[in-house]
């Protein structure tokens, strides 16, 4: 009988107790590491960075923070340009995706509903292949003497081979295609929940079909657009593999500079604080979005 | 045969009507949702489709505002042809059964949207839904989002919306529905009120036959994708035009009979069920011996428990079954001899009990000629 007392008012602490460990462990103790060695001195050493805390050989006890790394990020031009650019094409990438993303989910939702699905399956279908293998897969499309050149060439289209690998271009053309269904899915997941007579409406009150898609299905759309953004611009941001596959080798990127500086320099410290960075950045823009999205107060 | 007034409109041969349907068949696959309707609407009036659901009544409605395309026949608006119009070129608005407002858009917005649709100067446009908003009483709330409006606040602000725009017909979808007893009364008698106030003519469906009863001028009784009888509300009532009408509206209490006797002003049919013979003031022409149903409704038949003396027609006897009380009325049940059951309704004039006979008393029954009504089989 006792033990099922304490179950009932411990039960909801228990179900709770099980992610919170979870996210503790692999989230937010890795986390606490890199913030630590991000406020590091970089030493030659193994590991490569000075101890926050460390006994003196006198016996006592020493702490030292620094914030060095983070002044250095903020007046080493090269780090300022890897954000920059790192932001631009996050963002140029997320809204091409959402140009194109948007209207594939909204053409899925007015199919016939038996469509549907398999539509839903074919935009999914290439996370069953190695996001790695896809990559590749777009440099003997993309090369001087790939598929599209060749093809290209032997229509008469063009006469040279168009460059497209290692430019930015190749780095779009990547993060795009990978990253569509993140747009495709959330935007149609809203579509999908919208009150089709909501249109019937607006239609009725005198709406051609555009103005309706402009005043109704957009404006109700936005949680979807902002989600689709997010995923796509989120982990595009911090991208390592589509640019050093398909970019060329001068593209700063902040995946990039950190892969550099970490594996490279052995400059953990300073990585460190460039991932802190990024963590924050994407925590900033998290909060935005949380706050367009949070529903209107009720009356 | 009763003669009931019937709508001014209807008996002018010279108002032409301002819709018109002509032979209108919408299939959903093979399924006939309306089928061959053909159905005139006059200006002013409050027209009422009435039907259980899955009859066609929204799809009919919904054929006039443009969402579905009719398979075959014609839509006429003032004798213009309606049928390849899209919904936003129609001058006919239309009331969502949901209400259908715009989440994201203040009651303001939402009355104001057909009005920018069509391109009104933003002056004048606001003092149109000011004026609005006014008539339904919902001036101070302009500024809510519609979830934050109770239930008859909405209904109200999508009234609002599709009156706005001064349609010549407003479609209702069941728009008083989602509301409770109380305020669908008293919504019922606004909706009567603004209806004549600015002269829109409506067409309502509905599946509430005291809904249908109290706003219609006409009602049509739909079932199956057809139009079974329209009507003023008394025709529909007192004189249904078949099996179908005299069941769905209200309760009635439905005889098997065949034709033995006829003269000028009487026809006498045979009863088994009830073991008596029923004479009727009014009939169509019906050859003799010819079965026909034979339509009481219970508030039509009077009752005591003294004897009356056998063989009259219009009168039998039975046991009384069970007395359910109904505040404004009572519903008896009464067993005849042959086993079959007939429903009597009769209102509580008194507060007192006693007057009521007990249940297993032997009620003697008897209705006037003119309250059958003869059906043809």
């Amino acid at each position: 009988m006792k033990s099922r007392d304490w179950l009932r008012s411990h039960g909801r602490a228990l179900v709770i107790v099980v992610p919170a460990l979870w996210l503790g462990i692999f989230f937010l103790m890795p986390f606490l590491n890199v913030l630590k060695i991000s406020l590091a001195e970089q030493v030659i050493a193994q590991p490569p960075y000075s101890p926050l805390f460390y006994f003196s050989e006198s016996g006592d006890w020493h702490f030292k923070v620094s914030l060095d790394n983070y002044r250095d990020l903020f007046n080493d031009d090269l780090y300022i340009a890897a954000f920059l650019n790192s932001t631009r094409i996050a963002f140029i990438s997320a809204v091409i995706c959402l140009l194109i993303g948007y209207p594939m989910a909204y053409g899925i939702m007015r199919t016939t509903p038996s469509w549907r699905n398999p539509l839903l399956m074919l935009v999914a279908l290439p996370f069953w292949t190695s996001f790695l293998l896809r990559v590749y897969a777009w440099i003997g499309i993309l090369n001087n003497t790939g598929i599209l050149n060749n093809a290209l060439l032997a229509c008469g289209f063009i006469d040279r081979p168009l460059v497209i690998m290692k430019t930015e271009v190749a780095i779009y053309i990547g993060i795009v295609y990978s990253y569509l269904p993140f747009v495709v899915l959330p935007v149609y997941s809203t579509l999908e929940k919208m009150d089709t007579t909501l249109l019937e409406a607006a239609a009725d009150l005198g709406a051609r079909p555009f103005a309706a898609f402009l005043k109704i299905t957009l404006p109700l759309s936005w949680p979807g657009i902002l989600a689709g953004f997010s995923l796509v611009f989120i982990p595009a941001l911090g991208e390592f593999v589509i640019p050093d596959l398909l970019g060329g080798s001068d593209t700063l990127m902040l995946g990039h500079v950190l892969w550099d500086e970490f594996f490279a320099n052995r400059a953990w410290p300073i990585a460190s604080a460039v991932a802190i960075v990024m963590l924050l950045m994407v925590l900033g823009l998290l909060v935005l979005q949380n706050k367009v999205n949070r529903p209107p107060p009720q009356a | 045969m009763i003669r009931h007034k019937k709508h001014p409109a209807l008996h002018d041969p010279s108002n032409i009507p301002l819709l018109e349907l002509r032979c209108i068949t919408r299939k959903f696959g093979v399924f006939p949702a309306v089928n061959e309707v053909s159905l005139n609407v006059y200006r002013g009036e409050i027209f009422c489709l009435l039907g259980g659901s899955g009859c066609g009544k929204t799809t009919l409605l919904r054929l006039i505002a443009g969402f579905e395309k009719p398979d075959s026949g014609k839509i006429l608006l003032e004798g213009q042809e309606l049928t390849g119009i899209p919904p936003y070129d129609r001058p006919v608005n239309m009331m969502f059964q949901s209400y259908a407002l715009f989440p994201h858009m203040t009651v303001t917005q939402n009355v104001g949207f057909g009005l920018k649709q069509a391109g009104l100067p933003k002056n004048s446009l606001r003092t149109r839904v000011a004026e609005m908003l006014a008539l339904v009483k919902l001036s101070e709330f302009g500024a809510r989002k519609p979830h934050q409006l109770s239930g008859g606040q909405q209904q109200r602000v999508a009234l609002a919306r599709a009156l706005v725009l001064q349609p010549k017909i407003l479609l209702l979808d069941e728009p008083l529905a989602a509301l409770d007893r109380k305020l669908r009364e008293s919504t019922q008698a606004e909706l009567k009120g603004l209806q004549e106030q600015l002269g829109i003519t409506f067409i309502v469906v509905t599946h509430d036959q005291n809904e249908a009863m109290s706003l219609a001028t006409r009602i049509g009784v739909m079932n199956n994708g057809k139009i079974q009888q329209t009507g003023s509300p008394r025709e529909i009532y007192e004189s249904p035009a078949n099996h179908f009408v005299a069941n769905f509206v209200g309760d009635v209490n439905l005889f098997e009979g065949e034709l033995i006797e006829w003269g000028p002003e009487f026809f006498r049919f045979r009863v088994h069920e009830a073991d008596c013979i029923f004479r009727s003031s009014a009939a169509s022409e019906l050859p003799s011996g010819a079965a026909a149903s034979l339509a009481l409704r219970p508030e039509k038949i009077a009752f005591s428990c003294s004897p009356m003396p056998n063989g009259q027609d219009n009168a039998t006897s039975g046991t009384l079954e069970s007395v359910t009380y109904l505040g404004d009325l009572s519903l008896l049940s009464v067993r005849l001899a042959s086993g079959r059951r007939i429903k009597i309704s009769r209102p509580n004039a008194q507060r007192e009990e006693q007057d009521l006979p007990s249940r297993g008393q032997t009620l003697y029954l008897r209705w006037s000629a003119d309250s059958l009504v003869v059906l043809p089989k």
